[in-house]
């Protein structure tokens, strides 16, 4: 495509390129010389940046931006929109597709006052161009259909041969070949009708290349030889080169090689004369293929060479460009991919961060879960051990209170024995209760005991009560087996209070002798410590008053603790038996082993 | 016949033990009283009775400074004592008897029965200078004096390392790998050394701690100690157990 627009712009600018130099000159000339900042000199300025564009486009943009300058200092609106339109120019030398239609929009954008369909029409030449350029044909398309319309309206046969010209080529490059044929007719037509043949060349050039696409080798050949014709004419040896090399390509494809080498060798002289170094490569390449097929081997190799050391000049120059271009998209792809890689480290630093973050605030949570728990459990702990403590003291004072009751109790005995002047009994007497008492004491340090251990002391208590009611009453002590009395813990003296109460209450108001039974039983996790008189039995109306001693009702307060301690069910069951033939009390306690 | 003689500095106790022998006459006689400990050492000799029931304090001495006084004891001695704790510890590691006052009649006629049985024992002296050592001592500092098959055997207390029990015997293990049994139940060494650092641990053991070397846990865990005895701690016992160890460092 490229090859095609250039092709059709440098035949245009022939003239331009031919007095290049020294129409560069002559304009720098007429700048230096005239001092006047005025609208000649930014034409001026623009008519040098656009001649010199070709040779060095750096220079092309100093001037046109000195020619903006100036028209923005004359506020000259259309210096300003012409300037744009060359500045994007140069910008599109310079392959900077994005300035160049920034440049030229701007243009197109500027309010001119005067008609300047035209001018607008140009830019959107230019914009077709560009876009035409980068592939885009459908915007490329639109650019030039806008161009064609602005030059049919404006009646300027000229334009609209360009525009149609340039839709045509389009159409080529889209494989639409009938429409671009068609469209190329058309141009051919306005060249011939408007006495534009300048433009013939050119036109049959495209046109027999797009007939060639479609196979159809008899019209390329006829529209080449129209071209020749013209371009002779005209003495265009430019456009002339370039159509005898196609036509010597069409008879070569036709396998008429004679014909083709002369048209060949007459291309390649042309082109010598004009320096355009790839069109000479290419008819080079094509003559070298024909000494080949006609086995001149000595001018094929000849030829070859010429055109490989041709080739490596031009390759030279391409690679350049080629290079500049490929270290540009390098250069970009590198930075894509630098961009990306920051993109990716940026996200994987996000993610870390955020994956770190709730992972720490997560085992922060965890932490705190453990320690409040931790905690807890310390605090329950030591709740514990205190109410234990509050406990075992609770239970200490209550044994502490025993032994007073118990031994005034037993004082009074004593009393009573020297009393009735019986030294002998009341000196037995003594040393049992100085016994017992020295086991009581022993015992209330301990908040549990052996059940042997109690059981011997309510054996002595019995003992020592027995005497004092002269054998009044006997007892008997069982035993469950399946209680191991040395390994089962007893809270101390538990059932003394109910013995006494069955002594003293039950049995001694009894006319004849009684019997005192204690059982010992297992149910269970707990153990059943049972006091059973034959005594006179409790009296109904007073049960809950005077019959109930101070004993008893310590007894119950510590059965209530060991309850709440232990968190067991501890009872005391006080009960008459039936037809008052005594009372029966039942103690529960929880079953305590040793080991 | 017993020939007995009583030191003790109050009448009424003198008076109390006339009337305690007074039934067994025919076992046991009392040719003197004495009301202290001097008075006592003056005749003690020449009377040479067969038992000496011997107050432990009496005025300003004590019943073992009569016995330190005396090169040989040619005789055995009930001590007699109203509570004086440290001394009853003493004479319980020592096998000594011992009647607490006022005297039950009961616990004299055993004492005396038990009498008849031991009275020809040579090896007093060895008991009474036990005693004399341990009353003065910690209960870990102790020596124990058992009665075995052959004799009396002297232990330190620091160099038991455990009791087992056997129903009414009790096997003790010593630091130079010896086992003695004795006809006491574990019970009875439970009470006696429960101050002197050792714990029973299980229904059939009582460890010296010291001599622990691992506590493994379990469901009660157990113990090695320096024997590589593997005793098993009972669950009952676990939380006290670790109290006291708790307690020992």
């Amino acid at each position: 495509m490229k090859h095609i627009i250039l092709a059709f712009f440098s035949f245009i600018l022939t003239a331009v390129v031919f007095g290049q130099q020294q129409e560069i000159d002559s304009l720098k000339l007429l700048i230096l010389q005239s001092k006047q900042q005025d609208s000649i000199r930014v034409s001026n300025l623009l008519n040098l940046s656009y001649a010199i564009n070709n040779v060095n486009s750096d220079s092309a943009l100093v001037y046109v931006e000195k020619a903006m300058e100036l028209s923005r200092q004359l506020n000259w609106n259309k210096g300003i929109a012409l300037s744009n339109r060359q500045k994007g120019l140069v910008f599109y030398h310079k392959s900077d597709y994005f300035n160049a239609l920034t440049c030229w929009q701007n243009a197109l954008a500027s309010d001119l006052s005067e008609n300047n369909k035209l001018f607008e029409a140009s830019v959107y030449s230019n914009i077709g161009n560009l876009y035409a350029d980068l592939a885009e044909y459908d915007k490329a398309l639109e650019s030039y259909e806008k161009f064609l319309g602005i030059s049919k309206s404006e009646e300027s046969p000229k334009d609209e041969l360009i525009a149609t010209f340039s839709i045509a080529t389009v159409y080529t490059e889209q494989g639409k070949y009938k429409d671009a044929i068609n469209k190329f007719l058309r141009a051919y037509d306005l060249a011939e009708a408007n006495n534009l043949d300048l433009y013939i060349p050119t036109i049959c050039n495209n046109l027999s290349k797009t007939y060639s696409y479609l196979s159809d080798n008899e019209k390329a050949i006829k529209y080449l030889n129209i071209g020749i014709e013209k371009a002779e004419k005209q003495n265009d040896i430019f456009t002339l080169a370039l159509l005898k090399r196609n036509l010597a390509e069409q008879y070569f494809n036709k396998d008429d090689l004679t014909e083709a080498e002369t048209l060949l060798q007459e291309s390649i002289s042309l082109s010598q004369s004009y320096k355009t170094l790839e069109r000479e490569a290419q008819s080079l390449r094509l003559l070298y293929q024909i000494y080949e097929k006609q086995d001149k081997f000595k001018e094929a190799l000849e030829t070859h060479k010429t055109y490989i050391s041709l080739r490596d000049s031009i390759i030279n120059e391409d690679t350049k460009a080629e290079f500049v271009e490929r270290s540009l998209t390098f250069e970009n792809q590198k930075q894509k991919a630098l961009a990306d890689e920051e993109i990716k480290y940026q996200k994987l630093i996000k993610n870390g961060s955020i994956l770190g973050g709730s992972l720490l605030v997560m085992s922060a949570i965890f932490g705190l879960i453990v320690y409040k728990r931790k905690r807890d459990a310390i605090s329950k702990k030591q709740k514990a051990e205190f109410s234990a403590t509050v406990a075992n003291t609770e239970l200490k004072a209550l044994r502490a209170q025993m032994n007073p009751h118990f031994i005034f109790n037993s004082l009074n005995s004593i009393n009573d024995y020297i009393s009735k002047n019986d030294a002998n009994s009341a000196s037995k007497y003594l040393t049992k209760f100085a016994k017992i008492m020295r086991q009581t004491l022993e015992n209330s340090n301990q908040k549990e005991i052996t059940l042997q251990d109690d059981l011997q002391l309510i054996e002595l208590y019995m003992q020592i009560e027995a005497m004092r009611l002269d054998n009044k009453f006997s007892y008997s002590i069982e035993v469950d087996e399946a209680i191991d009395i040395e390994n089962t813990l007893v809270p101390p003296l538990i059932l003394q209070p109910f013995i006494e109460n069955s002594i003293w209450h039950g049995i001694s108001k009894k006319e004849d002798k009684g019997h005192i039974k204690i059982q010992i039983k297992k149910d269970n996790d707990m153990i059943i410590c049972i006091v059973d008189d034959d005594g006179v039995g409790l009296n109904e109306n007073k049960v809950n008053s005077e019959r109930i001693s101070l004993g008893q009702s310590i007894t119950k307060d510590r059965i209530d603790i060991i309850n709440k301690v232990k968190k067991t069910n501890g009872t005391v069951v006080i009960k008459n038996k039936p037809e008052g033939k005594g009372v029966n009390v039942e103690v529960k306690l929880p079953l305590e082993i040793a080991f | 016949m017993i020939k007995a003689i009583i030191v003790d500095d109050e009448q009424h106790c003198i008076n109390a033990l006339l009337k305690l022998v007074e039934p067994l006459s025919d076992a046991i006689k009392i040719t003197d009283t004495f009301n202290s400990v001097d008075a006592a050492l003056q005749v003690v000799h020449e009377i040479s009775p067969d038992l000496v029931f011997l107050d432990v304090q009496i005025n300003d001495k004590t019943g073992f400074d009569f016995l330190k006084e005396l090169e040989t004891i040619p005789f055995e001695v009930i001590f007699t004592t109203a509570h004086e704790k440290y001394a009853v510890q003493a004479f319980k590691f020592s096998a000594v008897d011992y009647l607490l006052k006022p005297i039950d009649e009961d616990d004299f006629t055993q004492a005396i029965s038990k009498l008849n049985l031991k009275i020809e024992a040579k090896d007093f002296s060895k008991k009474v200078k036990s005693l004399l050592s341990n009353v003065t001592k910690n209960d870990g500092q102790k020596r124990i004096t058992i009665p075995t098959s052959e004799g009396l055997e002297f232990l330190d207390v620091a160099d038991i390392i455990r009791c087992e029990s056997d129903v009414n015997y009790t096997t003790i293990y010593t630091n130079d790998k010896r086992s003695l049994v004795v006809s006491k139940t574990l019970k009875w060494f439970e009470t006696l050394l429960q101050n002197a650092g050792f714990f029973r641990i299980h229904n059939s053991h009582l460890i010296n701690l010291s001599y622990i070397k691992k506590y493994t846990k379990g469901k009660g865990g157990y113990v090695t100690l320096s024997d590589n005895s593997n005793i098993e701690v009972s669950t009952r016992k676990k939380e006290g157990f670790i109290k006291a160890l708790e307690f020992m460092m």
